[in-house]
């Protein structure tokens, strides 16, 4: 916009030609857009301009058009008026004289429509582009549980949300950010239930970000994260409108940007990195359950390896004398040392993942055959490596796929790598050093002012519950204390559901 | 990281417990039974009881001055010369204590884990770099949250190594309750506990770090609850190796960890529950090195972080000086603990100290109810 | 509430130096792996023996495993599972030391299940061998120790076991399957009791039993059997045996048996009973007067009577009696016989009367102690047993024909 500084050569002209050549060369090579010339009853010569595709030009058509044609011309109307009037019927309409505004809403998937004799532009809303529909999403699937996912249509997610939240306290707050893109990015909060420090940071943030374009939502996790050194992820994604909703209703904010299906919700907890949105579709019993199994594979997922490590090369003595008998006799035909085993295997393990994950569907089953049966069993019965070792990495790999979190679990698979080195280096020791070193950076990371392991440590009491289980509906009566405002009750108690005397 | 870290009531409760639980465990029960054979549980029980009595005694003083550092607090009440010294004894002798903490730890630590040929001072080198870490990221908040997931890991591990060996306890070894010399026996056996779990000095440090200050009581009951587990441990100790065989052995606890069969299959978990036993003890080296930091930063006015890598430094140098497991194990805590540490430092300045406090503020004016107490945004 | 707003240059200040030294640390460390052992570095001992050789040096024996002959296909030949070394020296870490010399991998003894001593090294006094198997910290303190009737220790390693992996987990197991105790606790159990000035230890006694009329494929074989528990002295020189049937009688005596059946002759007829008796229960009941112990031992459990050879209607209440009255009085008469030969063959107390004492006379126990050998050996004892018989099994008469 700052590009044209004279004022005066800015102005929409009266006259369409004169318009058009500015025009011309402002769209020059930009073939996607349309400049169509239009004569309505051979009295009004009307230009319009729009990109192709992005714009309902049916509505052009059959509603501008048409109700222009009747109209009669000699009324008591404006010519503007009547515009207007035809423009209002197909979509929300404002008028402008500056050139570079109608120049920038033709850019932003607007119909911009000049009429001769008129030093005013029409702006007209009327977008219509193909989107994908909606979908289960593939990243986060539910047995039961609403099954529609965001798309890359911001308008589409904001009115799946707005249909949840039908409260005009659900704000939905527009940031524009990247000089390129100009990507529509929304702040989605409930007011009095978000905790306002945390809202001023996550606007501060996001609007302080410069980028020239924004692709995806993980460009904008980059900038506002708080740690930015951290394996962890501390800013949540999710492709799910409900997920949104319950987080929203516990006081987050959720970041959603225009194409991408993924939304961002701050601040994130340790504790949320495995929870599923199933968790609360199930009965609590089951889900806490599940919720502790999740949490048992999480730490086997980096602590199995190493811990194997450790026990057969520095503490025989903990394991059974059959299991250890058996663990040697196993172990008896293999040529490196246990740890360069456990490397090995992993690494093999993490380059089967990434070539089946990069793969097309039907290349990437042959990839874990060959991986899974020949590679393995091959190699354990070669005698290159101990079948031992196979189980240890292939579970712990399994137990890092439970994570529900993609990117929890990647950060924590990354993990394994130096705890198996310190394990290698001091047995058992070295994985208490691991241990403690994780510990104390977990307790210090935090995710928008909210220490990343709350509720656990600190210590949050009313809300440690629901980390450690799944507390039934009708007993979560208050909003965790650290990310809710002012409103904190939730459900009011007294709800508990029983046989009436 | 700058301005006034916070802890809360329970933040406390866990640092007290899981600060107290460690060591203890280790070095307590040997001497405790020694002296008072079948009886060890009730001296142990006595010294917890004293502990607790002086930690809140100590807390009762930084009552009385609820704005003060524990320097401040020092000066206020012995006088601005006689603070200082105390002030600077009382950073000298936790900077030791850091070292020596440590060196215990890995001098039970390492032969029980086998690591015979892996040197001493480079395990020395990881504690104080994870204390340094922890101590420089985010100071007594960090040592808190730590404690607070460990605290429940420790004594959860505890508890189950007590429970699992019930099938081995015959509690007919803690009988005769009454012996001859019970009164001293129990006088003297409570001595090692005592100086182990009487908390004043580190609680009047932690003291203007709490969020809210009504929540004190919960350090003493901390203490409280870690002499519970000592308890605890001690009655299984006995009931398992009688009265006599504990006595002999250093670390009567593990040798009971070691002896846990779950149905023949687990075994010899001694090492897990060391390794457990080990984070445990990490939280009193970096409590008590933190405990240096503050102290010495309040005092000369230094940054916190730096003064963290000093004292980090120091302590490594301090832990690698002793020669023998008999002189870091023994000698230490006898002579130097138990005679000049105990009496002085942790039993003596808080009671004189409290003696003074009323003397020139005279009773206090009965505090305000806060109303509920509030958890800070930590 | 704070966020980090430190300038970048300083993040990656600060990022450079930390990444330098974690890099620098990691690079320290890649010499290490100082106390890493593979498996297949190691020599698992899953049994030792200790004897004395005639000129007084301690001769140990390890029983190693092969773990390639053990592997995940089943086991092959009992017989090649294991192998055993010999050597001698002055103290049990010298015999290990010179063992290690021809042994290539290193001798790993957290393994250890069992260790077995000759009766010969036995009697002459175990006071000088049993440091390090404690002191040791990767010494398995859930040992089982046993002394060998009649021969070396080092014979009990050398006998295969049919079913399992290991010969000394065949022992082990065999133990606590007869009531011997828990696995592994015959170690701690012998240390405790040898802990004071007053009571006396026992170990559990092996035999090496060969049956010509057994059946096992291939050549004979021979099985390690407990016969009953070798009695020590306080400077834990053994002095004495007690059968397997005495054996059960004292641990009921010390309240440590769960379960077992007895055998009883009914009197007067030529009949016999099994009665399966459990929760069993003992009570020792001590009286000073003068100078002079009495000590009364009440016994008693559940009994069940699983097979009688009399043509007896247990439906009656008559017979049970008549069978409760002979158990109590063989037990009765067991126990007695078995406390006055110990009293009067080895003066040992083993059956914790010194501890009933203590705790019975708290402030007369110092000078009871000084003289406990003496006291313990004139003590008057009297034992009362009872075993109440609660279910009589599923018949009352026998169902077959019994000619009288």
């Amino acid at each position: 916009m700052r590009r044209w500084s004279d004022k005066s050569k800015q102005k929409i002209r009266h006259s369409v030609r004169e318009n058009q050549q500015y025009l011309n060369p402002v769209f020059a090579n930009l073939s996607d857009v349309v400049q169509r010339k239009i004569s309505i009853s051979g009295t009004m010569e009307c230009l319009a301009v729009y990109l192709d595709g992005l714009v309902n030009v049916q509505l052009l058509d059959n509603v501008i058009i048409k109700s222009l044609l009747n109209t009669k011309t000699t009324g008591r109307k404006s010519v503007k008026d009547r515009v207007l009037d035809a423009c209002r019927a197909a979509g929300k309409t404002i008028t402008t004289t500056d050139r570079p505004v109608a120049v920038d809403a033709v850019l932003d998937a607007k119909l911009v429509l000049f009429v001769d004799g008129l030093n005013e532009a029409f702006i007209v809303e009327m977008k219509a582009w193909a989107s994908r529909s909606i979908e289960e999403p593939a990243s986060e699937t539910v047995i039961r549980g609403p099954r529609e996912g965001f798309v890359e249509t911001l308008r589409t997610n904001t009115s799946i949300l707005r249909r949840k939240l039908k409260s005009r306290d659900f704000k939905m707050e527009r940031i524009v950010i990247g000089q390129l893109s100009k990507t529509e990015v929304v702040l989605c909060y409930i007011e009095g239930i978000v905790n306002p420090d945390v809202l001023r940071e996550v606007r501060e943030r996001v609007s302080r970000i410069q980028i020239d374009a924004v692709v995806s939502s993980h460009y904008i996790e980059e900038f506002i994260e708080d740690s930015p050194y951290s394996p962890y992820p501390q800013v949540q994604n999710t492709e799910r409108p409900d997920v949104v909703v319950a987080a929203v209703t516990e006081g987050k904010v959720a970041i959603l940007m225009d194409g991408d299906p993924f939304a961002l919700i701050v601040p994130m907890t340790f504790w949320s990195g495995f929870q599923a949105a199933e968790d609360y579709y199930e009965r609590f019993l089951y889900a806490s359950a599940i919720r502790w199994l999740r949490f048992i594979l999480l730490n086997m997922s980096i602590f199995l390896t190493p811990l194997y490590v450790a026990l057969t090369t520095y503490e025989p003595q903990m394991l059974p004398t059959n299991l250890i008998l058996s663990f040697a006799a196993a172990r008896e035909p293999s040529p490196f040392p246990t740890v360069v085993e456990a490397f090995l295997m992993e690494f093999v393990f993490e380059g089967l993942r990434e070539a089946g994950v990069r793969l097309p569907k039907a290349v990437g089953s042959a990839v874990s055959i060959v991986g899974a049966l020949v590679l393995g069993q091959a190699a354990v019965d070669a005698g290159l490596v101990d079948a031992p070792i196979v189980i240890m990495v292939a579970l712990g790999g399994i137990a890092s796929f439970a994570t529900p979190r993609y990117n929890f679990g990647i950060s924590y698979r990354l993990l394994r790598f130096p705890v198996l080195f310190l394990a290698g280096v001091f047995g058992l020791l070295g994985i208490a050093f691991a241990f403690l070193a994780i510990l104390i950076h977990q307790v210090n990371l935090r995710s928008f002012g909210t220490p990343y392991m709350t509720p656990v440590a600190p210590i949050v009491l009313p809300s440690i519950q629901d980390a450690m289980a799944r507390i039934p509906r009708w007993g979560l009566n208050k909003r965790p204390i650290l990310t809710a405002g002012r409103n904190r009750t939730r459900v009011p108690a007294g709800q508990k559901p029983g046989p009436r005397k | 990281m700058n301005g006034t870290t916070k802890i809360s009531g329970i933040q406390m409760f866990f640092l007290m417990v899981t600060f107290n639980v460690a060591l203890p465990i280790m070095e307590i029960i040997t001497p405790t039974v020694k002296q008072a054979k079948q009886d060890a549980w009730m001296a142990a029980a006595i010294g917890t009881f004293v502990s607790m009595l002086f930690t809140y005694i100590a807390l009762h003083i930084s009552q009385k001055y609820p704005e003060e550092s524990f320097v401040g607090c020092l000066r206020l009440v012995f006088g601005k010369f006689f603070g200082s010294i105390l002030a600077i004894l009382y950073a000298v002798q936790w900077m030791v204590v850091a070292g020596f903490a440590a060196r215990q730890t890995t001098d039970f630590l390492m032969p029980a884990l086998q690591l015979y040929e892996t040197p001493r001072g480079v395990v020395l080198m990881c504690i104080f770099l994870l204390v340094a870490y922890a101590a420089m990221l985010g100071g007594v908040e960090s040592i808190a949250r730590c404690s607070e997931f460990l605290g429940m890991l420790v004594i959860a591990t505890i508890a189950l190594v007590v429970f699992f060996t019930i099938n081995v306890q015959h509690l007919d070894y803690l009988l005769p309750i009454i012996q001859p010399h019970l009164a001293r026996n129990l006088a003297v056996g409570s001595i090692p506990s005592m100086s182990f779990l009487t908390s004043s000095a580190p609680a009047m440090v932690l003291y203007p770090h709490l969020s809210d200050k009504n929540s004190y009581r919960t350090a003493v009951w901390g203490v409280g609850a870690s002499g519970t587990i000592l308890v605890m441990c001690t009655v299984a100790t006995v009931a398992t190796f009688g009265a006599n065989l504990p006595a002999k052995i250093w670390n009567p606890f593990f040798m009971l960890a070691r002896y846990i069969s779950i149905a023949d299959f687990i075994q010899n978990i001694d090492a897990i529950v060391i390794v457990i036993w080990f984070l445990s003890a990490f939280i009193r080296v970096a409590l008590y090195a933190w405990l240096a930091v503050e102290t010495t930063s309040d005092f000369l006015g230094t940054d916190i972080k730096w003064t963290a890598a000093f004292v980090c430094a120091v302590g490594f140098v301090i832990s690698v000086i002793p020669a023998s497991i008999v002189q870091s194990t023994i000698l230490y805590p006898g002579w130097i603990i138990r005679r000049i540490v105990l009496p002085v430092l942790l039993l003596g300045v808080p009671a004189l100290g409290i003696i003074i406090a009323y003397l020139k503020k005279g009773r206090l004016p009965t505090q305000k109810k806060k109303g509920r107490a509030r958890l800070a945004s930590r | 509430m704070r966020v980090g707003r430190n300038p970048d240059r300083t993040r990656t200040w600060k990022a450079r130096i930390l990444t330098t030294a974690s890099t620098v640390l990691c690079l320290s460390f890649v010499p290490g792996c100082w106390d890493m052992r593979e498996l297949n570095n190691r020599a698992l001992v899953i049994s030792s023996a200790i004897d004395m050789t005639d000129d007084g040096r301690i001769c140990l024996t390890d029983q190693f495993a092969i773990p390639s002959a053990l592997g995940q296909q089943g086991a092959g030949d009992p017989k090649k599972r294991f192998y055993t070394l010999s050597e001698t020296g002055d103290t049990v870490q010298e015999a290990a030391q010179v063992l290690q010399t021809r042994q290539p991998r290193y001798i790993f003894i957290g393994h250890r299940r069992n260790i077995f001593f000759g009766e010969p090294t036995a009697r002459q006094g175990l006071a000088h061998l049993l440091d390090e198997f404690t002191r040791n910290p990767e010494s398995r303190l859930r040992t089982d120790v046993a002394v060998v009737d009649g021969r070396p220790g080092s014979d009990a390693l050398k006998v295969p076991s049919i079913v399992e992996k290991l010969p000394s987990i065949a022992a082990l197991k065999s133990r606590s399957v007869v009531g011997g105790g828990q696995p592994g606790s015959a170690f701690v159990d012998f240390l405790i009791a040898s802990d004071n000035e007053t009571s006396c230890p026992t170990m559990p006694l092996v035999k090496i039993v060969e049956q010509p009329e057994d059946y096992v494929a291939g050549s004979p074989s021979a099985q390690i059997a407990f016969v009953g528990r070798a009695v020590f002295n306080t400077q834990l020189k053994m002095v004495g045996k007690i059968d397997y049937e005495e054996t059960v009688y004292r641990f009921w005596e010390m309240g440590r048996l769960t379960h077992q059946t007895f055998s009883v002759r009914l009197p007067g007829k030529e009949h016999s009973v099994s009665v399966y008796v459990n929760h069993m229960k003992s009570k020792i009941l001590p009286v000073i007067r003068g100078h002079h112990l009495y000590v009364t031992v009440k016994m008693d459990g559940d009994g069940s009577l699983n097979e009688s050879d009399a043509s007896m209607d247990y439906m009656k209440p008559e017979p049970v009696k008549t069978v409760e009255d002979a158990l109590d009085k063989k037990v009765a008469d067991s126990v007695q016989h078995l406390i006055s030969r110990v009293q009067q063959e080895y003066h040992t107390d083993i059956f914790n009367f010194d501890g009933a004492t203590h705790n019975r006379y708290p402030f007369l126990w110092p000078s009871l102690e000084k003289e406990w050998k003496d006291l313990f050996t004139d003590a008057t004892i009297t034992v009362q047993a009872h075993v109440h018989i609660r279910t009589v099994g599923q018949t009352g008469l026998p169902l077959h024909h019994v000619t009288v």
